[in-house]
């Protein structure tokens, strides 16, 4: 019996290698390190397998197990170059404003400006369309830091995407103000 | 405005993720609809969210499949190995308890007797060969598991003593269903039998055949298969000739 569910588990963990992949790629993993860390999971995931205890919660767990992946890849690697900055080659033609692809890569570059822990959450419930209470589970934090990770993550990517949300974001900065005063 | 209005940043996202309870919704639903401020905070936080998904990267993960021997460390995939063997040993001994030492019992000339297929064999020893009637009269998934498991056995504990044996199998009832083709699960398992050994016969009763007025063709019996008059007769004679009857 145990080594059905053994053997369910493992077919379950490979069909799991798109979504993981997709997150991977959300969380600004180019294809070839997306691939190397969904590798590294799945292999984890088979490592560790006796350690999951409720099968139904092996998506949320095949996630964490990414998270840590990714966690670690970037504590080996020493980025040489401070993201802050970098900025796109922004061309503020009429033209370039309304080019759908162009704006696209400028979200995906300043989500890559996002602190890793920000990041992971932010993809997590826009991009994976994950509640909080799943994020929470799978990346094994409470659902105050999920919220708080979010707000952040989302009034940074609001400061970077300044231009791109156009007059909006001015108006805000005067509703902020008040949440100072409070 | 009133700072009683004030909705943090986290209760906004909350509301436009939808994980909000039906009260905390509704009352963010009514500071946004007098509170202009509020009303563009929530607009670009909607934006924002809208933005963030449409930008999710696409592309097919490569096809490298994770398979148990992949795994550098295999430490713990032996241990985890151990311990299922041993479960799954533990598991059938306590479901089928049959090996060569055994206890079980078997009819001989000399009457019911508690015995194993070790001491069955070995008291063979001076003899030309072992003669065993399994006689099965169910055909239950258990009863036809218990009568392969002990054909196998008798079989190779006999090969690894390079004892002569003869099995036949008397199937009368339902254990009659075991032999045809039609009702039986264990097809592969007679021809393969059939065919290895030609000490193993299988033999259906003629009675049930009888009682259950059917014909042979009905019947549908496996070709191997042989038919006597009466099990119970062919079973009588048997003890007579010195041979060792287990019933299943």
């Amino acid at each position: 019996m145990l080594v059905f569910t053994r053997k369910k588990c493992q077919q379950r963990i490979e069909a799991m290698r798109p979504r993981l992949y997709s997150i991977a790629l959300s969380w600004s993993c180019g294809p070839d390190l997306a691939n190397e860390l969904v590798q590294e999971a799945l292999l984890t995931a088979l490592d560790k397998l006796s350690q999951l205890r409720d099968t139904q919660a092996l998506e949320g767990w095949l996630i964490k197990i990414l998270a840590n992946a990714h966690h670690q890849h970037l504590r080996r690697i020493k980025p040489t170059v401070n993201l802050d900055d970098i900025d796109l080659e922004y061309n503020h033609t009429p033209d370039h404003e309304v080019d759908r692809e162009y704006l696209i890569e400028r979200v995906r570059h300043a989500i890559k400006r996002l602190n890793v822990d920000q990041r992971h959450v932010l993809t997590l419930v826009d991009m994976e369309g994950m509640s909080y209470t799943e994020v929470s589970l799978a990346l094994d934090i409470r659902i105050g830091t999920v919220m708080s990770r979010l707000s952040r993550a989302r009034s940074r990517l609001r400061d970077l995407l300044y231009d791109d949300l156009h007059g909006i974001v001015r108006d805000i900065d005067n509703v902020t103000m008040i949440r100072e005063v409070t | 405005m009133r700072t009683s209005d004030y909705v943090s940043d986290e209760i906004l996202n909350a509301y436009i993720d939808q994980e909000l309870d039906e009260i905390e919704m509704m009352r963010v639903q009514v500071l946004v609809t007098r509170n202009p401020g509020l009303q563009r905070r929530l607009h670009v936080l909607q934006q924002l969210k809208i933005m963030v998904h449409t930008a999710k990267p696409e592309g097919s993960a490569a096809l490298i499949p994770v398979r148990i021997g992949d795994n550098k460390n295999c430490c713990s995939q032996v241990a985890f190995g151990v311990v299922t063997l041993m479960f799954a040993g533990w598991v059938m001994w306590a479901l089928f308890p049959i090996n060569e030492y055994t206890p079980m019992n078997v009819t001989t000339a000399r009457g019911l007797e508690q015995t194993t297929i070790k001491n069955l064999l070995d008291s063979a020893l001076n003899h030309a060969a072992v003669k065993v009637v399994l006689h099965i009269k169910r055909s239950d998934t258990q009863a036809g598991k218990i009568l392969f498991e002990k054909i196998d056995m008798l079989l190779s504990a006999a090969e690894r003593r390079q004892i002569a044996v003869r099995i036949e199998v008397l199937a009368n009832g339902d254990g009659l269903n075991l032999l045809r083709q039609d009702m039986s699960s264990y097809a592969k398992k007679i021809h393969a039998i059939q065919n290895q050994y030609d000490n193993v016969v299988f033999i259906a009763c003629g009675d049930t055949i009888q009682r259950r007025n059917l014909s042979l063709a009905e019947l549908n019996l496996f070709p191997e298969v042989m038919v006597v008059t009466s099990v119970n007769q062919q079973i009588d004679l048997r003890l007579t000739q010195g041979w060792n009857v287990i019933h299943v």
